[in-house]
């Protein structure tokens, strides 16, 4: 009788030491959330004519060239060719000179208000995306590679911070869900690992791009947490928590994701 | 006299009115569709009854056939807004052997009917892909109505995770 | 700025080839059936009505949409390629305002010379 029992706890331990190994295996190799969707939004993204999120690349395009009034001032003017640009993305979010902790999008801004004396882009709006796509596209291949240094040590640890923070009604933090149950459903969803190596990518609910921090407010959202806003300094703290987090993924904008 | 004259006079018209009526109804141009024509601002939920009857009224009294049509959709779609579709018509596109119309439709959409394309002879393959909406689960029907009267029709199901109309 | 319009195929074909067409317009294609979050209004409809390709200016193939059809809608279709000349796709919106992308297209005899869309006889 008593052998029996014996070999089933050994049994149920080693049930226990496999799920626990695969899981940590599912963990800890790092997986875009391209491996996530189905095989036909893979093929969306695969090809360069059916990906929409190539509209906001030549839209993008178009505006790097385009001069502005005061100024007579284009992106081209200063910056030269876009294909220059090339490896500058995957620095941001980052402290610029002048002490403030920015991202790209808010990037662009400084740049519009100050060198080219134009008006700022409003958040999400399409010129703003156009521009941040592109220069994201420059970079795609190169893999996500950022230093955390004195600079931004500061504003790494908040992100790590609210990443593991418990929020909302519901209070979820992100990693229960993009740690722990990578894989499972979430009704109709797949968790992913949520890497933001495809952002600003096409999100299909939409139909339009939206930017990371867009997507975060809408993970808040289904969180029922109130969101902060876009540009805050919260949410560039945690895109660089995240960007670390996806450490060696190859950036893939502009991706086509649910 | 007169009056039964005047009688036949009427039932004649009323005779002339229905078959002309019931011609232009029946040439594949149900009512639903004659408002989607316009822009509408308001909301509708899907029938099935008016489904069947724009089915109905496409197909009428003829003959359907298989293995006319080659319809690709994925079983499963990710996103209802974006489900992409292949069909094709095994035609050889010559004289009369080539479809004049093809409908698309997604039967549980409020508005049924997706997209028709219309074809020419000698004038390429008909085949066709495209992407399309769809708000639930349902089954997508493709019916080619060839130049010579025959009809053919294809439905496959797709398992829809998100609906689109949200 | 304006709307942007991708027309894409294989440049040089040979005689009676079938020439696959692959088209993207940048649209909203608006339903009809949506709401605004916040104040319950239906964004009015507003889609692409038809999308009409000529080879040479003859009509070769037609498209009508209606609400079903996803934003920023892909469509690929056939050709059969049998002179040199020109492809004209034409996008019709609900507004009735047009859009349209153009071009040529070279198609080659087994000998390799091109089949010109007018024969000048001598």
């Amino acid at each position: 009788m008593d052998y029996k029992i014996y070999i089933l706890k050994v049994f149920l331990f080693l049930i226990y030491l496999f799920f626990g190994i695969l899981n940590n295996l599912y963990a800890k190799d790092l997986i875009s959330g391209y491996h996530f969707s189905e095989p036909s939004t893979q093929m969306i993204q695969d090809d360069e004519f059916l990906n929409p999120g190539f509209i906001w690349v030549e839209h993008g395009k178009a505006l790097w060239e385009k001069k502005e009034n005061v100024s007579d001032l284009s992106c081209n003017s200063c910056h030269g060719k876009v294909s220059n640009m090339k490896g500058v993305a995957i620095k941001f979010p980052k402290v610029n000179k002048s002490e403030n902790f920015i991202n790209l999008e808010q990037q662009i801004n400084i740049c519009r208000e100050k060198e080219m004396k134009a008006r700022k882009f409003e958040p999400e709006s399409k010129n703003l995306l156009a521009l941040s796509v592109l220069l994201y596209y420059q970079s795609k291949g190169l893999k996500q590679n950022i230093e955390i240094n004195e600079d931004n040590k500061k504003w790494f640890d908040i992100g790590e911070e609210l990443y593991f923070k418990k929020i909302g009604q519901m209070g979820l933090s992100c990693n229960q869900c993009h740690d722990d149950r990578v894989g499972n459903n979430l009704r109709a969803e797949k968790v992913s690992q949520g890497h933001i190596n495809g952002f600003p990518s096409y999100l299909l609910r939409w139909s339009k791009i939206a930017s990371v921090h867009r997507r975060i407010q809408f993970c808040n959202e289904q969180a029922r947490a109130i969101p902060f806003k876009i540009f805050s300094k919260e949410y560039n703290a945690l895109q660089l928590y995240l960007t670390w987090r996806g450490k060696g993924l190859e950036i893939e904008t502009p991706a086509v994701r649910k | 006299m007169k009056k039964f004259k005047r009688n036949t006079l009427k039932t004649l018209l009323a005779f002339i009115v229905a078959v002309l009526s019931s011609k232009g109804f029946s040439n594949g141009n149900p009512y639903r569709d004659r408002f989607q024509s316009y822009r509408q601002t308001f909301r509708i939920e899907p029938n099935p009854e008016e489904t069947q009857r724009i089915i109905k009224n496409i197909i009428g009294k003829k003959k359907i056939l298989d293995n006319l049509v080659d319809l690709q959709v994925p079983d499963t779609a990710e996103d209802g807004n974006v489900v992409p579709l292949t069909f094709r018509i095994n035609c050889t596109m010559q004289k009369d052997d080539y479809p004049k119309k093809v409908h698309v439709l997604a039967l549980e959409n409020p508005f049924p009917e997706v997209a028709i394309y219309e074809f020419f002879s000698e004038k390429g393959t008909a085949e066709v892909s495209f992407r399309c909406r769809m708000r639930t689960s349902s089954f997508i029907m493709v019916i080619a109505e060839m130049n010579d009267g025959r009809i053919g029709v294809n439905k496959k199901y797709v398992d829809v995770m998100l609906g689109a109309c949200s | 700025m304006e709307k942007l319009r991708r027309l894409k195929y294989k440049k040089e074909v040979q005689f009676g080839e079938d020439v696959k067409i692959k088209t993207l317009a940048e649209h909203q294609m608006e339903t009809g059936v949506r709401r605004d979050n916040l104040t319950g209004v239906i964004y009015p409809r507003l889609i692409i009505q038809s999308v009409i390709a000529r080879y040479n200016g003859e009509i070769v193939f037609k498209a009508n949409w209606f609400s079903g059809v996803s934003a920023n809608p892909y469509l690929a279709f056939f050709i059969k390629a049998k002179e040199s000349g020109l492809i004209e796709i034409e996008w019709k919106d609900d507004h009735a305002t047009t859009s349209y992308k153009r071009g040529y297209l070279k198609v080659l005899d087994e000998k390799g010379n091109e089949i010109l869309p007018v024969k000048y006889g001598l």
